[in-house]
């Protein structure tokens, strides 16, 4: 009996040592890149990439520079949290040029996220057009959200943040602070979004009570929808998100404020989203990507997180949308570390965080000759 | 037991000797005035901390029972108690150079204002509260550090907590002037 025991417990250890198991090289393929914030991918491979601080770069697949523009976005207010976010290409680049790009418009005392549609033709930037302003416009740089993803039916979702000061308004159906919302490519608003006629609510609305989202993707095998979000002091959280739930930013919250007072008397409240999976103390997620790539076979299905505060790629082991085990790599690096994606070669793209950033390509660590 | 904790025990603005615990006398001199005053402050600014945690938590409480039907009794109090031992330490931080300081400048201002040493200071941790949240949240990555302090409602109420730390000092050190 002890045998079988200490066999149970053998194969259960290499279970989870499963993802120890896979080796990876990693290569820098850019630095000197200013606060790098979102990366997309061009029909050639070649790479878009935004700073923070309001520039457009055009890589080549083995990361030289091609192109840097400053968009002539319409009111961009670069501070703190605040300036060029994401950029996302939809599937509809190829025919149009089109992308978009989210970006924190207006200034000091009045800004808010803003959403525009750009053509990129000729390594230039033309035809900028604002689609969609989130409401209403907040004081202080901080909590914007930023981040998108093109669902299967053509239609993006758009996260947002609750502008730190504003956290209540999370819970207000009324305006976006605090929300994820979907939008058609052209910034109208589909007719079958959750609360589309409902009375009181914002139209674009998808889901409610979040603090500050910035990593959202789609399992696109079973078409689970996950994001993460920033907690406060803990309660950094991983959900599944269902469209026109409310996920109890600030009700229900593992969360405390920096100053170490309580957010919230509540963990859980009825009618409110529990998370799938928390962070505490807080890694502060910035990015997200599902892996399905050709490099890393036995990385498939599984979540790759960038963490801020954590300085670490939080690798999550899914089964049935639900989390088996989570490893860390990259912690060699000791960075803070933005985003992270899957390239069209299957290799983890990942950008670290600072004024000095690096776009860096995780593959397979080549056999050793011997 | 030492002396300090000793003195403790005592009353502060008490008699010019003191006794130990194991019957001596000491001279209530200079030395021991300063030590008096140092009590004094040092139980200002845990009161006054301490009465302004439970104040902020009135505030995010409120704000949360704004958004839901009921928060529990229970969860109430566990939310005051909890912000008392978690809170406490940071608004500690704030208030000790702020009274400081206030009580300091109501020292210099004493007798060119023509007020009361309680009133004086009383206005200036009243001001210097108010001007240390202007600095920590201009300062600090986010735009405000304590939530509660999000409104003028609630900056006042912290800052009244200041306040209210200031007159403990003046009037537990009232004697020794």
């Amino acid at each position: 009996m002890k045998n079988i025991i200490n066999i149970a417990s053998l194969l259960l250890l290499l279970g989870s040592l499963k993802v120890l198991a896979v080796p990876y090289q990693l290569t820098t393929l850019a630095e000197d890149l200013n606060y790098p914030w979102s990366l997309a991918f061009l029909p050639d491979n070649s790479m878009l990439l935004t700073e923070r601080t309001g520039k457009l770069k055009h890589l080549s697949a083995a990361g030289e520079l091609l192109a840097a523009v400053a968009p002539g976005l319409p009111q961009l207010y670069v501070a703190a949290q605040g300036g060029l976010l994401e950029v996302l290409l939809p599937d509809t680049f190829e025919q149009n040029q089109q992308l978009l790009l989210s970006y924190v418009c207006g200034d000091a005392d009045a800004n808010t996220l803003c959403l525009a549609t750009a053509r990129w033709q000729q390594q230039q930037l033309t035809d900028i057009k604002l689609i969609f302003k989130a409401e209403p416009y907040r004081q202080g740089a901080a909590h914007y959200g930023g981040r998108m993803l093109q669902l299967p039916d053509g239609s993006i979702l758009l996260t947002l943040g609750d502008g730190f000061d504003y956290r209540e308004q999370a819970q207000n159906p009324a305006n976006h602070l605090g929300k994820i919302v979907r939008l058609n490519p052209d910034g109208s608003i589909p007719a079958d979004n959750p609360f589309a006629l409902q009375g009181g609510y914002a139209p674009q609305i998808y889901s409610l009570g979040h603090r500050n989202v910035q990593g959202i993707v789609l399992d696109r095998v079973t078409q689970q929808l996950y994001s993460h979000e920033h907690g406060p002091r803990g309660g950094d959280e991983l959900n599944i998100i269902v469209p026109g739930q409310n996920y109890g930013w600030p009700v229900a919250t593992r969360g405390i404020d920096y100053t170490g007072a309580r957010v919230s008397p509540f963990r859980q409240y009825p009618g409110m989203v529990e998370p799938i999976w928390h962070w505490s103390p807080s890694i502060a997620p910035a990015g997200m990507t599902l892996y399905q790539g050709g490099l890393f076979l036995d990385w498939q299905g599984d979540l790759f997180i960038t963490a801020l505060a954590g300085k670490a790629l939080h690798q999550l082991v899914m089964e049935n949308g639900k989390v088996v085990t989570e490893q860390l790599l990259l912690t060699e690096l000791n960075s803070r570390l933005r985003d992270v994606r899957t390239g069209p070669d299957g290799a983890l793209y990942v950008l670290t965080d600072s004024a000095s950033g690096k776009l860096l390509r995780l593959t397979p660590a080549q056999p050793s000759g011997d | 037991m030492p002396v300090s904790l000793l003195l403790i025990r005592c009353r502060l603005n008490g008699k010019n000797m003191q006794t130990t615990s194991d019957g001596k006398s000491i001279s209530d001199g200079k030395g021991i005035s300063k030590l008096k005053k140092l009590l004094a402050f040092a139980i200002a600014v845990v009161l006054a901390a301490a009465l302004g945690s439970i104040v902020q938590s009135q505030f995010n409480l409120l704000a949360i029972a704004a958004l839901v039907e009921q928060v529990p009794l229970r969860g109430w109090l566990y939310t005051i108690w909890f912000d008392l031992r978690s809170f406490t330490p940071t608004l500690l931080v704030i208030m000790a150079p702020v009274l400081l300081l206030a009580l300091f400048a109501g020292q210099m201002l004493r007798h060119t204002a023509g007020l009361s040493r309680l009133w004086l200071a009383v206005g200036c941790s009243l001001a210097g509260f108010l001007l240390a949240l202007w600095a920590i949240n201009n300062l600090a990555p986010m735009p405000t550090l304590i939530a509660a302090t999000r409104s003028v409602q609630g900056s006042l109420a912290l800052a009244l907590c200041a306040a209210a730390g200031a007159a403990i000092y003046v009037r537990l050190t009232r004697i020794s002037d």
